[in-house]
């Protein structure tokens, strides 16, 4: 580039800029005498508008940021960076205080706490096991909750039901005999397998029924009268 | 000892020790860095309410984490040469130009199937607001452009700097500052021109 074209942009630098405008003396007489270099200085005066026009509108957004107004979206910027910058949540926002003794604690899922002594109440810790109390259950309702478990357990162990008799007399033996209804119908092929492979025998396995040939029937083995 | 509040220049060093410390990934200094963003979501309702609200609440909520994400990938190039909040609203506004932009594509493709009534309300909504396009095509001209002409520009133009201090903060003379001042306005009248001409066709 030559010295002279050098000099011209230094020159006329500040008047597009708009710090110099083109009535001053020292640039008129120049443009004057050069009409295309006055046409090309109003082109560029104009682009320099555009990128004014542009500034002007960044400031007079950034003059309104500057209120307490609640905005959507204002609640999220700490979360996003924290977990941008990989810095967990539940570490403190303030230093402890000098000479202050730092405790630890540890969570069940790993996330930790410190608390400063001479605190007067620790925040309790996140849990996803649940086995510190959640503080937003009182007490009262977990105490009144643990008693009517105690109670409902008492009142099953102590029901005729779990005290029912044995049946006297040997057991029965009996067979289940699944048929085209069964439940089991959708998973064996039932149509390829006959009847008689579904019939299994049912014994109790309180009591044994009595030896002999009338026990049931001799085709199917009876193991434990062999013994 | 200067004021950081009354001084820019001390401001400016400010942010800049404190972008410092976070690259470090000083946990304090990234706590202070979230409270000064929550210029944020303020910047992006501004704008959105300039205008004429084109996204939503729950948008301009998805939006401000975005440009979170964005400004934190990026913090390695703030040079402090303006105020975090003004290096921050550059890619705010650059954010929410494209989530606009996407909006306006979803709801052309709502319109095809939408009913004449709402597609000419919506068309008086988008007409209710000045969408400055001109500065968005600016802004990414000025990326294009690059240092130190699109710096020069900025300085003078966004942070209102004279030549002189221009000149100053970058150790150059005052002339070099004005010749990369006068060439980088060059290149965008080229640009704009051109620009204009393939809007005519």
């Amino acid at each position: 580039m030559s010295d002279r074209s050098h000099e011209t942009e230094e020159r006329l630098a500040p008047v597009i800029a708009g710090d110099v405008t083109e009535s001053d003396d020292s640039v008129a007489s120049r443009l004057e005498s050069d009409p295309a270099l006055a046409k090309r200085v109003g082109e560029l005066r104009e682009t320099a508008r555009v990128v004014e026009a542009a500034a002007k509108w960044r400031d007079d957004v950034l003059a309104e940021i500057d209120s307490d107004e609640t905005v959507p979206g204002l609640d999220r910027v700490t979360p996003t960076l924290l977990s941008e910058a990989g810095i967990d949540e539940a570490e403190p926002r303030v230093a402890p205080s000098e000479g202050g003794v730092v405790q630890r604690e540890v969570s069940d899922d790993g996330a930790s706490l410190e608390i400063e002594a001479g605190a007067t109440e620790a925040p309790s810790l996140p849990s996803s096991r649940g086995t510190t109390p959640n503080p937003a259950i009182p007490r009262e309702a977990l105490a009144a909750a643990a008693v009517l478990l105690v109670l409902a357990g008492g009142w099953l162990l102590l029901h005729p039901w779990s005290r029912m008799p044995e049946p006297a007399g040997p057991a029965p033996t009996g067979e289940i005999r699944l048929n085209g209804t069964s439940p089991l119908q959708g998973v064996m092929p039932v149509g390829e397998v006959s009847r008689d492979a579904l019939q299994f025998r049912w014994e109790s396995s309180v009591s044994l029924p009595p030896a002999g040939p009338a026990a049931g029937p001799a085709a199917v083995p009876q193991p434990q009268q062999d013994l | 000892m200067s004021d950081p509040e009354s001084d820019p220049e001390a401001a400016r060093t400010r942010d800049l020790d404190l972008v410092g410390r976070c690259l470090e990934g000083d946990a304090r200094s990234i706590r202070e860095l979230a409270t000064r963003l929550a210029c944020v979501p303020r910047i992006l309702y501004s704008i959105n309410h300039r205008t004429g609200r084109p996204l939503g609440d729950e948008d301009l909520a998805d939006l401000s984490q975005d440009a979170v994400i964005v400004i934190w990938s990026k913090l390695s190039t703030f040079e402090g040469r303006g105020r975090l909040e003004t290096w921050a609203y550059r890619f705010c506004f650059l954010e929410f130009m494209n989530r606009v932009r996407l909006h306006e594509r979803r709801d052309r493709r709502i319109a095809s199937v939408d009913s004449l009534d709402s597609l000419e309300q919506r068309s008086q909504d988008a007409s209710s607001g000045e969408v400055p396009s001109e500065f968005e095509w600016l802004e990414r001209s000025l990326d294009e452009l690059g240092p130190p002409e699109s710096d020069v520009i900025r300085a003078k133009h966004f942070d209102d700097q004279t030549f002189e201090e221009i000149a100053n903060d970058r150790n150059a003379a005052s002339s070099t500052v004005k010749s990369q001042y006068y060439r980088g306005i060059e290149w965008l009248r080229r640009q704009i021109e051109s620009r204009r001409r393939k809007e005519e066709r």
